[in-house]
């Protein structure tokens, strides 16, 4: 994909539905950057929040979401408390809108699934945001896999540790999960996508240790794939306000010929500034977000696939809502394998 | 003075003869390997005496310590041996590959009197010690989740040992212990342990197990011999007011860089992590003596090696069955 590409054709014209989340704001930039696209208005059903996005980047404040689907744009980005994907992807696709959600895609498989048939129905795009497929140390490995540089894989440990993110992120009834749901989902997604294969069972444990919230903080998951690999992931929200980074998203890949040892965001500089708190790591790669939008403006125009779509943001949903289950019966857990796309 | 054999000569044995040669209160006097070349190596570099058979030493009534540092599979015979001669033992880890055996073992040692040591290394590390101090003063609030890694080539042993289960009892009885021993230290029992490991014919092998512990932290222990690179070791602990992290990669104070100057050709950068009073070998055998002597009671007990050898079994047990086992 160029920018050369983009250039010189209608803009693609975008809404964005809510700044609950805040990559909201990194996708508007996003989308302030691509030539080939243009934010036509926010909805957010909160008005202050959606006010101040709307004056922050320069684009018009709706108070109804039917309102923004009857104005003249093409596509939506949904960036609303999880719970909401459902109503809102619909609403959209119904609509005809083409549809970047923020993951996860949805809170139950059952939700998710309405969402990929209406979108289906309605002959609409929609991709689920996984913006670490699109980054060049994660594209990179993923052709060292292919390449067959490490020989055949035969297990993975991955982590992919935040901070305890706060607000609606705790509130179950909004985000219909913890540190699990919140983090699995990525690498769940990224190991898919590696290994070209879809997760048998995962076994968990899943708890709140850490922090005093009503909702999942700590877990570990252990994925066996059908081809046999395992893997294991460290979903927590285990980093402290004082550490230099918000969290990591790091795999160590053993092959039977070798090993990567991938560290996603190990791209920094290191600041100790007497004018702030602490010491900071300041990210000098690419912007992933900026990657993830211009893939789906990009498949918008040539009428392809997203990167991620709908389904995979299903498959991943499924092994965060199997890690749930398998905590609770304290044994592993069998994915649905009807499934295939 | 506590004159000391050795018996075996492999890359343990070494180690430990390097460790005596700089206590003032021991010194080796037997080097015992089946492999004479092996025992006279590493008997010249502390002016002991090299044998083939354990006998003399054991017959020896100046030797008042034996220190095991064969495979696993004969630690049980040869601390028994040692123990029935009068002779206090020190044995490297893992204790036995059996909880019979362990318990064997120190039962021997009781009734003839002597005293057993197990090394269980780790705990000797400096970085390790000081994280178990900082987990167990509170200084990090309530802990949640803990990481434990150990990475590095496939061991190379005497007859491949490493290789055959029967002997080495495989990686998660073997590495994964050193960390399974450390949780063990820092939070008490375990409640249960999900595992899986492969293997491959390269050789090499990897493990993962994931820990409940009873106190509810829950940890996840790597274990690999697949990595074609130098042995490295990791940990984090993460709790409700802080967290700490160690890797041995980045701790190193100096690396030797060689190769061709001239023309550019890459060498083999070489890392080391120099200590002096802080060794954790010449630690762990600093406290064996002292505990010989009545002096103190060394912080691995053979207990506590039976503890981390059952986490390693269990961990096994799960692998195997690829179901959850409850300790």
């Amino acid at each position: 994909m160029t920018q050369k590409g983009l250039a010189g054709k209608n803009r693609i014209r975008f809404g964005i539905i809510s700044f609950a989340h805040m990559h909201a704001a990194s996708y508007a930039r996003a989308l302030s950057e691509i030539p080939g696209a243009e934010l036509i208005g926010i909805y957010d059903d909160n008005a202050n929040r959606g006010l101040s996005a709307a004056a922050m980047h320069n684009t018009d404040y709706y108070d109804s979401l039917s309102d923004l689907l009857d104005a003249d744009i093409h596509a939506v980005i949904v960036c609303s408390e999880n719970i909401k994907h459902r109503d809102e992807v619909i609403q959209a696709a119904k609509a005809g809108k083409h549809i970047l959600c923020e993951k996860p895609i949805a809170t139950t498989s059952e939700d998710a699934i309405a969402m990929i048939e209406e979108c289906e129905r309605e002959g609409v795009i929609l991709a689920t945001a996984f913006p670490v497929r699109h980054a060049p140390p994660v594209l990179r490995t993923k052709e060292l896999i292919d390449s067959g540089a490490i020989g055949r894989v035969i297990a993975v440990c991955a982590t992919n540790h935040g901070r305890m993110p706060g607000g609606w992120f705790i509130d179950r009834k909004l985000s219909g999960g913890g540190a699990v749901l919140d983090h699995t989902v990525h690498v769940a997604d990224l190991l898919r996508w590696f290994l070209n294969d879809e997760v048998k069972t995962v076994y968990a444990e899943v708890d709140t240790r850490m922090h005093d919230i009503d909702i999942d903080d700590c877990g570990m998951l252990l994925m066996e794939f059908r081809n046999g690999v395992f893997a294991t992931l460290d979903p927590s929200w285990s980093r402290p306000t004082a550490y230099p980074t918000w969290g990591d998203v790091t795999m160590e890949i053993v092959g039977t010929e070798g090993v990567i040892s991938l560290d996603v965001f190990a791209q920094v500089l290191v600041e100790a500034n007497d004018s702030g708190p602490k010491v900071l790591y300041r990210n000098w790669g690419d912007n992933m977000d900026l990657l993830l939008v211009q893939d789906f403006v990009y498949a918008i125009r040539q009428g392809q696939k997203p990167a991620a779509c709908g389904f995979d943001g299903l498959k991943a949903l499924e092994v965060a809502i199997a890690a749930y289950e398998s905590a609770a019966k304290g044994r592993p857990v069998q994915l649905n394998l009807g499934q295939s796309h | 003075m506590h004159q000391v054999a050795i018996w075996g000569a492999g890359s343990m044995g070494r180690m430990h003869a390097d460790c005596y040669r700089q206590c003032d209160e021991a010194e080796v006097k037997y080097v015992i390997d089946h492999d004479m070349e092996k025992a006279r190596n590493i008997a010249a570099l502390c002016g002991a005496i090299p044998q083939v058979h354990p006998d003399a030493a054991l017959e020896d009534p100046k030797v008042d310590i034996v220190d095991v540092c064969l495979p696993t599979y004969l630690h049980r015979e040869c601390v028994e041996k040692a123990a029935h001669a009068g002779k206090h033992v020190f044995c490297e880890k893992p204790i036995a590959l059996t909880p019979n055996d362990a318990k064997a073992m120190t039962e021997t040692c009781k009734q003839n009197n002597v005293k057993f040591g197990i090394g269980h290394v780790l705990r000797y590390f400096p970085e390790y010690e000081m994280a178990h101090d900082m987990i167990t003063s509170g200084r990090l609030g309530e802990i949640g989740v803990v990481r434990m890694s150990r990475t590095g080539p496939f061991p190379k042993g005497w007859g491949n040992w490493y290789l055959d289960d029967k002997r080495s009892g495989s990686l998660l009885l073997d590495l994964s212990i050193h960390d399974f021993d450390f949780l063990a230290w820092c939070f008490g029992d375990v409640e249960r342990v999900f595992a899986r490991s492969v293997r491959h014919d390269r050789p090499l092998e990897y493990a993962v197990a994931i820990i409940r512990m009873k106190c509810g932290v829950i940890a996840h222990v790597e274990g690999s011999w697949a990595h074609p690179a130098q042995f490295s070791y990791k940990f984090e602990v993460c709790g409700s007011l802080g967290m700490i992290e160690s890797d041995s990669r980045k701790t190193q104070p100096l690396t030797v860089l060689t190769g061709d100057v001239n023309t550019g050709k890459q060498g083999v950068a070489v890392p080391e992590s120099p200590l002096k009073d802080k060794h954790p070998y010449l630690r762990e055998i600093r406290e064996f003596l002292a505990f010989v002597d009545g002096e103190t009671i060394p912080r691995v007990t053979p207990d506590d090696a039976l503890r981390a050898l059952e986490i390693s079994l269990a961990a096994l047990k799960s692998a195997k069955t690829e179901e959850v086992v409850q300790l």
